[in-house]
């Protein structure tokens, strides 16, 4: 009697644990009135997105380990008069990013005399061949990839890798970039120009497989 | 619904929920977009394309291993710990357990809160709204529409940890290192106390459910004026109506899939559904003839406001649905 077919039988998952459903704001809510297990909840769930976002700027490991070790302190030193315009993710990735530069200007100042805008010393690093193959493991799309990610400039690389993998909005990526808005969104739109440019040729077929299968 | 049609490759890349369904496909997305480009196979050179481009696009990922993540997590708590001034930072040995649910257990040490004299913090949920909070101990609850959670806000000084509550809520509990027990309290005279563990309870008029998914609970209620006790195991549920236990097993996820926002219905009465839309949302809904009530259906459905629940449930049982001077019927 009963059509089912509106119905999507899924189970839920047992084990999804509650971490993942309490949102940004409502666990930053709670590091604001001192409730530690929001912050160490917090720390879990940026501690590696940040690392990872450190790691492509500077390959300094230690460097990376100091500005978060200082991100995180303060944060909680410092919770009660935290306040945030916009998202969590963004005031973490935006904060990290300053406090990584402001390491990495003084760094420098000890070799060579500081030049240039603050910004600069910001750089997207292109991927080198070691850390690739230490995370994928498909080794035809290597050439490729490496290829057309050291096609994009330090900025687009960084604009995509925010905008893409990140989830930050253009606005929030014209903040932490200190570029305009526009420029943000001609980035992330130029970038997508060269990398099909750098793709194009590759076997369609293989999608076209992917896309229907299963 | 945006304008695909005109989209170009660039576009496609460029929007979000594109790139959501090539990187983590899921049954929506796989039946929204295929069934997108099955009715506009002239757009297929760009779709493909797009999907093309997508899928090699990735960055090396660096990342912190666990030990690393603790090891970085301590020297944050020592550094915090050496900034701060005044009197709050007496810092008492406790240490918290992250939950099960974390995945990996880390210890840290917290600080005294300072916190006025034995408050009473009640929180309570809209019709149509859940919410999710953080009891003082971290545990969490998740409190369903129309419901109600009062507890102190002070749980040291108590031997136990209680929260009463009226309405439907799930718990996550944490365990305590001094194994201080958690107790919810309906009002009914019916209590769970457990240690640390996660179970969904209902207490409405009609009845009280507790639902058991991980862990160990004792219930305690009276029976003809004595206290009597029962131990529940996972997966049990135990309803509780005028003085009466019944205990059966269930599928314990189905009961707390409100707490994601959707609800697992198991041969579920249209009448059931008519109670969940009173306790949950205050809307009555009526019937057009008494013997619909007992046609039931199997089955998810997602949870939104008032109108659209009204409506899925219309849908769902192939009813038709109308509306004057704030009443609902439902007919064939």
């Amino acid at each position: 009697m009963l059509n089912h077919s509106d119905l999507d039988i899924r189970q839920a998952q047992p084990d999804s644990g509650l971490s993942d459903s309490l949102n940004d704001e409502s666990l930053w809510a709670n590091l604001k009135v001192g409730n530690e297990l929001a912050f160490s909840m917090l720390y879990k769930r940026y501690v590696n997105r940040l690392f990872n976002y450190g790691m492509h700027s500077c390959k300094d490991r230690d460097l990376v380990n100091d500005c978060l070790q200082e991100l995180f302190a303060r944060l909680w030193s410092k919770r009660e008069t935290l306040g945030v315009a916009g998202s969590v993710n963004y005031y973490l990735f935006k904060s990290f990013r300053r406090l990584l530069i402001g390491k990495l200007i003084a760094n420098r100042k000890f070799s060579l005399p500081f030049r240039g805008e603050p910004t600069s010393v910001f750089e997207f690093i292109p991927p080198t061949e070691d850390s690739i193959i230490e995370d994928e493991a498909k080794s035809h799309q290597l050439a490729m990839l490496k290829n057309s990610i050291n096609a994009l400039t330090k900025r687009q690389r960084e604009a995509i890798f925010l905008k893409f993998f990140n989830d930050l909005s253009y606005h929030e990526i014209s903040s932490i970039m200190e570029l305009r808005v526009d420029s943000v969104y001609n980035l992330i739109s130029k970038s997508i120009d060269v990398l099909r440019v750098k793709l194009k040729g590759n076997a369609i077929f293989i999608l076209l497989f992917w896309l229907f299968q299963g | 619904m945006k304008d695909y049609y005109h989209f170009s490759v660039n576009d496609f890349v460029m929007d979000e929920n594109f790139r959501a369904w090539v990187w983590k496909p899921n049954d929506e997305s796989n039946r929204f977009w295929r069934s997108w480009i099955a009715n506009h196979p002239d757009k297929a050179v760009e779709v493909e394309e797009a999907i093309s481009l997508l899928k090699k696009l990735s960055f090396p990922n660096y990342s912190l291993t666990e030990a690393e993540i603790a090891t970085l997590w301590q020297e944050i708590k020592n550094s915090s710990q050496s900034t701060k001034k005044g009197a709050d930072i007496k810092s008492t040995a406790i240490r918290w357990w992250l939950g099960a649910a974390a995945g990996v257990v880390i210890s840290v040490v917290s600080f005294l809160l300072i916190w006025d004299n034995d408050k009473t913090i009640s929180y309570e949920t809209a019709y149509g709204e859940t919410r999710t909070l953080l009891l003082p101990d971290s545990s969490t609850v998740i409190l369903n529409a129309n419901s109600k959670i009062v507890f102190n806000d002070d749980w040291n000084k108590n031997a136990i940890r209680e929260v009463r509550l009226d309405g439907e809520a799930f718990f996550e509990v944490v365990h305590t290192r001094n194994h201080k027990p958690f107790q919810v309290k309906v009002g009914d005279g019916l209590a769970v106390e457990v240690l640390g563990t996660s179970f969904n309870v209902y207490h409405r008029k009609a009845n009280t459910k507790v639902v058991l998914n991980t862990g160990k609970i004792t219930l305690t209620y009276p029976e003809a004026k004595e206290e009597k006790k029962i131990v529940m195991k996972p997966g049990e549920l135990v309803e509780y109506k005028e003085d009466r236990i019944v205990k059966r097993k269930v599928d314990p996820t189905m009961y707390a899939a409100w707490t994601e926002n959707k609800i697992i219905l198991n041969k579920t009465s249209l009448q059931e559904m008519i109670r969940m839309a009173k306790d949950n949302y205050g809307i009555e809904i009526e019937v057009a003839s008494e013997k619909m009530l007992t046609q039931t259906v199997s089955g998810s459905m997602p949870v939104g406001d008032a109108e659209s629940f009204a409506n899925q449930i219309a849908k769902v049982f192939q009813l038709k649905i109308s509306r004057e001077n704030n009443k609902t019927l439902l007919h064939e």
